[in-house]
């Protein structure tokens, strides 16, 4: 194999490498609150909205402070440095990204998981329509 | 119910199900017969040319009837189809139809059908040569994406499926004993109407169900039955039809009896499909399912079976913009004009012209790029314009999957550029477009199957096809493949290397940067598929990490963008480069100097305060020291990035316009020439344009109330909104601002349109005088000459409306039409008092989705000042309600009440008015109000008749205040007010406000860009031997 060739096949593997590596490392993950809390990563946490009457949103110091509870039920108090998010009444899941400073959850983003058209509740309060796709076959 | 032959055959949806069904026969029947050709040299493959071409056609045909009625369907607003429901409404103008017609994913798996279909034709009455093999391709593609809208339900061991083979067998059986074409095949057409009527038979008694049902035990909804004789009656008229179509076709001689099984498989196929039992597998999703077949076990369809809502669900708010009406269609045409390179590829390969393919691909390679560059800025512009998101390019998996097809397709001119000119670089050629279109069919599956679930905004749900976008994935990949396994040895071999510092080298590197862009940000985007395939938990990425990566990326573009083009143009050796060089060098680094010193100085700062500043006095131990130098290095290199990118856009910028200049001198006339350098000029304006706009944008809405500042950085040190009172001023970064409360319909009022109407009330829709859009309610029965007419025969006058919406303004919600209310914010920029401006930032309540809100924008020219309302008073509270006070007041007092300011000034006796003249004493207090900022004069009398007081209040109607001389306090020389005011409801904003340096770059660098590629298409249009 000529050097040029060489160096090429070089660059394309270490190009990989660190591919895979900054894939694999540093990777903020999905967890529950309990596992964010005690390693203090930044990670990503599947929730729902809870205590919704405790929310508030504190325009002078632009935080809004509300309830969270992950997958595993547990509930944590999670402050983001933003109005609420317009949606959020209607998210069925929450996803947040951020870290645990002491005992609160600091969310650096929200991201609102909102019901697909398709799976709307069907004409007006009625019981959530089945699509053909979800009949058990 | 029951139901007529005529609703049978009347019916949009059976029509438009038999339409899809027959694209997906025809589309079929064509590619075969195309790839037979292929095989069969002409004359003796003249037979199967003319059935592709004829089948082609059909498939055309269908595809544009398939669009046509469901397009009519959502039109005349035909709410009982589960498609029209979900996503149109009674309100939606007709550009808005067009754009739900593509909301869902049947609509859009249409609309990009629809596109390879124009291409197609175009290939069709253009192509020569390559017309057969491209169209056998692209109508194998069209297979598969017609299966996506059949929305069929095969049974296992259905009736219908034993008819099939039965039918199969006796058709097999027949063209392997006759030799005379023309009889057996009068003869399989009579057997196939005899089988359609006994399939007729079946279905309309329900003997098929019945027995699937014993087997299975599947509960069957009662539709069904009704569904079955839809499609049933359907087949018998496609039966005919294609039979009429055989005799036409019957001087066909079968060569060999292997084709003719494939496409009797094909018939017996299309008999199953056109079947439509309710369970078993399902082939894709149909746009023409009727509500109750959608929603079996809506509770209304037991006690309404004859249901049909009388409007529809609407089209998310978000996508009523005139963009979403021409982004998609941009977008999937660029998707679809992938599909054209390589099907010439394919083409090349399967008839040994594994070379010339490149030039006949180039213009369109050219246009795909155009027009998907075009499409995703198209999305980029809309999210910018209507998301609040704050940006034109989030890094969302669903923007990804889009730009990775688009960076491969960049890579893919440039090998073909190298080809066409150099005879290099032929097998990248191959990988870059392949890669290319299979990544569209890569991302139509990430976007499509649901797996991104979480990971992005807007992903569509699964609808039930992933299995089936696997399979389309899967067949091309392995098809690709084997092509290429059987194929590569007829391809020449390079005839030397590549050396170092020529043409090729260059637009080998210029290939290879973009591929490795393309290869990282898939890899990232596809993290959601790692999880699924490893078990593993990797949360997606942030803008920022793209942006870290992809910074360097943008770099090397940048350079090689600049000092290629001189090796393109000018025969350089290694040792003139600099000379050639310098000047456009020389030029970007100093007009960077310039700008960093103005601008980018801030940033050496931040990185100083942020990391070295106060840390280095106060650490003692080494570690820790060695901890902030790195973190220094870290923010350093962020910076560096940023800098390096501004000086090698500045020199591709320089560099391609030295180039093209120099071109235009040289020569002279003709213009078509200077399509790479024009390309590569807008590509490097983009690249500034994003770096000002993203890197360097800064709130304008700082708040300047300390909020939490907590040492991490960046995320924590912000706090970018502003709540603003109505009427009263702010000051933030440069600016006082100024909420002056929502936007008031204007009159003239014009164009009423009832959107809803009940007993006592009529909501309607109104233009007011400077054209925008609002919707009020009023009160019914001022208009409704019969309240209990049915609405279609309402009857209103517009004088009353006019009149009464003209005199009475203030009571109509300023609602904007689908409860849209904008928001009017003056900015008063402080160092120049003459500067001040009004944007109107929107907000609409949506029940689903609680507020939205859609930016509005100052656009100057080296800057965007951004705006959105990221809060509003929760509605609930909008209620008026009425505050009553009474106070005592001496002459010259004044009394504070809710918002106003009471002044009694003096009170008068009313003497010599005969309308008073009945009373004993007559006498008024005149008072002044001060509210608002405006001041009013109130008069409210005291009477006295036969010793009884009297009162006569009055109501100041702008002031919203009601005024009542109730009595005297003799002895403390005061009088007696009740006051009544209605109190406003709470009226305030939370603001955010950015400035985007620059922005306007990004766009004119597309508009340059595009340009670029629309000249180099002309060019390569007209290259000798094209076509042959």
């Amino acid at each position: 194999m000529k050097p040029r060739n060489l160096i090429a096949l070089i660059l394309v593997i270490v190009f990989l490498v660190i591919l895979l590596t900054s894939q694999l490392s540093n990777q903020s993950y999905y967890t529950d609150f309990k596992t964010a809390k005690t390693s203090g990563d930044k990670v990503h946490v599947v929730a729902t909205w809870v205590n919704r009457e405790q929310s508030n949103y504190n325009a002078d110091e632009d935080v809004f402070t509300f309830y969270l509870q992950d997958t595993l039920s547990q509930v944590a108090l999670v402050k983001y440095h933003d109005p609420k998010p317009p949606s959020l009444e209607s998210a069925e899941k929450v996803v947040i990204e951020g870290k645990f400073k002491g005992e609160h959850f600091e969310a650096e983003h929200i991201y609102l998981k909102c019901p697909s058209k398709y799976e709307d509740k069907a004409l007006a309060g009625e019981d959530p329509a089945i699509h053909p796709s979800n009949i058990p076959r | 119910m029951e139901i007529s032959i005529w609703d049978v055959l009347f019916s949009a949806g059976g029509l438009g199900r038999a339409f899809a069904n027959l694209a997906f026969i025809s589309a079929a029947i064509s590619s075969i017969a195309y790839f037979f050709t292929l095989r069969t040299p002409a004359p003796e493959g003249d037979h199967w040319k003319r059935m592709g071409n004829t089948f082609f056609l059909i498939h055309a045909a269908s595809v544009l009837s398939v669009i046509v009625t469901l397009f009519l369907m959502i039109y005349f607003h035909r709410y009982e189809y589960h498609y029209v429901w979900s996503h149109s409404s009674n309100e939606l103008p007709v550009h808005f139809m067009i754009s739900c017609f593509w909301e869902g994913q049947e609509g859009s798996f249409l609309l990009w059908s629809f596109w390879h279909v124009v291409l197609g034709l175009v290939v069709y009455f253009r192509g020569k040569f390559w017309k057969t093999g491209v169209l056998a391709v692209l109508a194998s593609v069209q297979v598969m994406l017609s299966s996506m809208l059949l929305g069929v339900w095969i049974q296992p061991l259905g009736v219908q499926v034993l008819l099939s083979i039965l039918l199969l067998v006796l058709m097999l059986a027949l063209f392997l004993q006759s030799d005379k074409a023309a009889l057996r095949i009068k003869i399989a057409g009579s057997i196939v109407g005899f089988l359609a009527l006994v399939s007729v038979w079946a279905g309309y008694t329900g003997i098929g169900i019945d027995f699937f049902k014993q087997i299975t035990l599947l509960i069957t909804p009662d539709s069904a039955k009704d569904t079955g004789i839809y499609t049933i009656l359907w087949s018998i008229f496609l039966a005919i039809s294609f039979y009429l179509l055989v005799i036409e076709l019957s001087n066909w001689k079968y060569k060999s009896s292997i084709p003719g099984v494939v496409l009797t498989i094909l018939w017996g196929l299309s008999f199953v499909l056109f079947l439509t039992p309710v369970a078993g597998w399902s082939i894709g999703s149909s746009p023409f399912l009727l509500l109750r077949e959608a929603m079996p076990n809506a509770p209304i369809f037991s006690s309404n079976p004859d249901f049909i809502p009388t409007n529809g669900n609407g089209l998310n708010p978000l996508l009523q913009n005139y963009w979403m009406v021409i982004h998609p269609p941009t977008l999937f045409l660029g998707f679809a004009s992938t599909l054209i390179p390589f099907a010439y590829l394919i083409t090349g390969l399967l008839t040994g012209k594994s070379t010339e393919w490149i030039r006949e691909a180039t213009p369109w390679n050219l246009i795909t790029a155009l027009v998907l560059g075009t499409g995703i800025l198209m999305g980029g512009y809309w999210a910018y314009e209507t998301l609040s998101f704050g940006g034109y390019w989030n890094w969302d998996p669903v923007e990804n999957s889009s730009l990775v097809p688009w960076l491969t397709c960049i890579g893919s001119l440039h090998a073909f550029v190298a080809w066409n000119q150099k005879k290099s670089q032929l097998r990248y050629a191959y990988l870059l477009v392949i890669l290319t279109f299979l990544l569209v069919l890569y991302s139509t599956f990430l976007t499509r199957s649901g797996i991104l679930g979480e990971a992005s905004v807007h992903s569509f749900t699964d609808l039930g096809l992933s299995g089936q976008l696997l399979v389309l994935l899967g067949v091309y990949f392995t098809g690709v493949l084997l092509v290429w396994i059987r194929k590569k040895d007829g391809l020449p071999e390079a005839k030397s290397e590549t050396r170092l510092w020529t043409k090729e080298f260059f637009l080998f590197l210029a290939a290879t940067v973009v591929l490795f862009a393309a290869i990282e940000i898939i890899f990232f985007t596809s993290s959601p598929v790692l999880n699924k395939i490893f078990g593993l938990s990797l949360a997606p990425r942030n803008p920022l990490f793209y942006y870290l990566w992809n910074v360097w990326f943008s770099i090397a573009i940048a350079i090689f963008s600049g000092v290629g083009q001189f090796f393109f143009w000018y025969k350089i050796e290694k040792q003139v480069l600099l000379k050639a060089l310098y000047r456009p060098f020389a030029l970007a680094v100093f007009s960077a100097l310039a700008i960093i010193l103005v601008i980018m100085q801030a940033d050496w700062q931040f990185v100083y305060n942020q990391t070295l500043r106060n840390e280095l006095s106060d650490i003692e131990t080494i570690s820790s020291k060695i901890f902030y130098y790195v973190s220094f290095a870290k923010y350093a290199l962020w910076f560096l990035a940023d800098e390096l990118l501004l000086i090698s856009g500045l020199f591709a910028i320089f560099a391609n316009l030295d180039v093209m200049i120099g071109m235009i001198r040289k020569k002279s006339g003709n213009i078509k020439m200077v399509g790479g350098s024009l390309a590569h000029t807008g590509f490097a304006l983009m690249l500034l344009g994003m770096l000002f706009s993203s890197g360097y944008d800064s709130i304008i809405s700082v708040n300047f109330k300390p909020g939490e500042l907590g040492s991490m950085f960046p995320e924590d040190s912000r706090n970018d909104n502003v709540l603003l009172l109505k009427n009263t001023p702010k000051y933030v970064k440069g600016y006082r601002l100024t909420y002056l409360g929502k936007k008031q319909a204007v009159a003239p009022l014009s164009d009423y349109r009832i959107l809803d109407w009940d007993e006592f009330s009529l909501k309607v829709a109104f233009e007011d005088s400077t054209g925008d859009d609002y919707s009020a309610i009023l009160p019914g029965e001022v208009f409704l000459k019969d309240s209990t007419s049915k609405i279609a025969s309402i009857r209103f006058d517009l004088d009353k409306i006019q009149r009464f919406t003209e005199k009475n303004i203030s009571i109509i919600k300023p609602e904007h039409l689908n409860s849209r209310s904008l928001y009017a914010v003056r900015f008063e920029a402080m160092e120049d008092s003459t500067r001040s401006f009004v944007l109107y930032p929107e907000a609409e309540l949506n029940e689903s989705m609680g507020i939205l809100a859609h930016p509005d924008r100052k656009i100057r020219a080296h800057e965007d000042i951004y705006v959105h309302v990221s809060s509003i008073p929760d509605p609930e509270s909008a209620k008026e309600e009425v505050q009553e006070f009474t106070v005592k007041l001496a002459k010259g007092d004044s009394a504070v009440t809710g918002n106003a300011l009471v002044y009694f000034e003096t009170l008068v006796q009313v003497k010599d008015v005969p309308e008073f003249a009945q009373y004993d004493f007559v006498a008024k207090a005149r008072l002044r109000v001060l509210k608002n900022g405006k001041e009013f004069t109130a008069e409210p009398l005291f009477i006295i008749e036969d010793r009884q007081p009297l009162s006569l209040p009055v109501f100041v109607q702008e002031a919203g205040m009601g005024f009542t001389f109730a009595g005297v306090a003799a002895e403390e020389g005061k009088i007696v007010l009740q006051i009544e005011e209605i109190k406003e409801p709470e009226d305030w904003i939370v603001l955010k406000a950015i400035s985007k340096p620059w922005i306007n770059l990004l766009w004119l660098g597309t508009f340059v860009l595009v340009l670029g590629f629309g000249i180099a298409a002309w060019r390569r249009m007209s290259y000798p031997g094209r076509g042959e």
